[in-house]
């Protein structure tokens, strides 16, 4: 899966999570852009993650991941390795 | 008795654990994160004591981040956790992420949401670049020797960033009372009306208190 795949499946779960809060995302995009992201918004939009691109994240992973940049780099990195 | 301030040891996690639960329950017997999860002291007594030991990456449950008072024998008798708040990836996030990660609640379970949703209404900010305070706690035996005073002291001394901040329920009283003794003000506080009836919380108030140097 190319990266902008990858963006644009993104966008589709944060449009899903946060609704009409949603916003357009880029690598830079974290907590502070979206005023609803919080701890629990934050564990919705993980597991949508996972069921988007039908992976699990590991617990390392999760621990950096503190903008949409990382996500993207991850997911990547774990598409490629599938 | 002579005491010591030293950083924490592999040797103190029991301790550290404890701490996060008293420092939690605040004299009472509610402890958020079994509410919430619905789990029993035990099980995040291991949850906690894991993060600890395997360094998973919660900087709140990191013995880097943690500075203790030792007697005489070397055994840790208070402690504190003290971090600089991140700029993105907010301390509250991260234990959050990793509790979800062990614990694997049902996100769609209604209980769930709404324990998290009453819990959030008092969720002060903490300022990304502030040295941050948290779980402080002293053992019972040790108490009214001055060792939170100490550890307190210690933070600020050591501190470079622009402030200190910490947060205490508005019903400890003696605690607001050492913190504005080391000069401590109120910042905010929040309330949420049912918190402590609903077993969530060991006090409906929260208040963020700032130590400017």
């Amino acid at each position: 899966m190319d990266k902008n795949t990858i963006i644009s499946k993104i966008q589709e779960v944060f449009d899903l999570v946060f609704k009409e809060k949603s916003i357009p995302i880029s690598e830079e995009t974290n907590a502070k852009d979206i005023e609803t992201w919080d701890s629990f918004t934050h564990l919705t939009l993980i597991q949508e993650i996972e069921t988007a691109f039908s992976i699990e994240f590991k617990l390392k992973e999760l621990m950096v991941m503190e903008n949409v940049g990382n996500m993207i780099t991850i997911l990547e990195k774990k598409l490629n390795q599938i | 008795m002579k005491f010591n301030i030293r950083n924490a040891a592999t040797n103190d996690i029991p301790f550290l654990v404890k701490s996060v639960l008293e420092a939690e329950k605040a004299g009472s017997e509610i402890i958020s994160y079994c509410s919430i999860f619905n789990i029993n002291q035990e099980k995040l007594s291991n949850v906690i004591n894991t993060a600890f030991s395997e360094e998973v990456g919660v900087v709140v449950w990191d013995l880097n981040t943690w500075i203790v008072v030792e007697d005489p024998q070397g055994n840790p008798i208070a402690g504190l956790a003290s971090w600089v708040e991140l700029d993105n990836f907010s301390s509250e996030k991260q234990k959050f992420q990793y509790l979800n990660y062990v614990l694997r609640p049902d996100l769609n379970d209604n209980h769930f949401k709404t324990k998290i949703s009453q819990l959030q209404k008092v969720a002060l900010q903490r300022n990304a670049g502030t040295r941050q305070l948290d779980f402080l706690f002293t053992n019972p035996d040790f108490r009214g020797k001055g060792l939170m005073k100490m550890l307190i002291g210690y933070a600020i001394k050591n501190c470079s960033e622009s402030c200190l901040q910490l947060q205490v329920l508005s019903s400890n009283y003696s605690a607001i009372k050492l913190y504005e003794k080391m000069g401590f003000v109120e910042e905010t506080r929040l309330t949420c009306i049912g918190l402590k009836s609903m077993g969530l919380l060991a006090d409906d108030t929260k208040i963020c208190m700032t130590y400017y140097g």
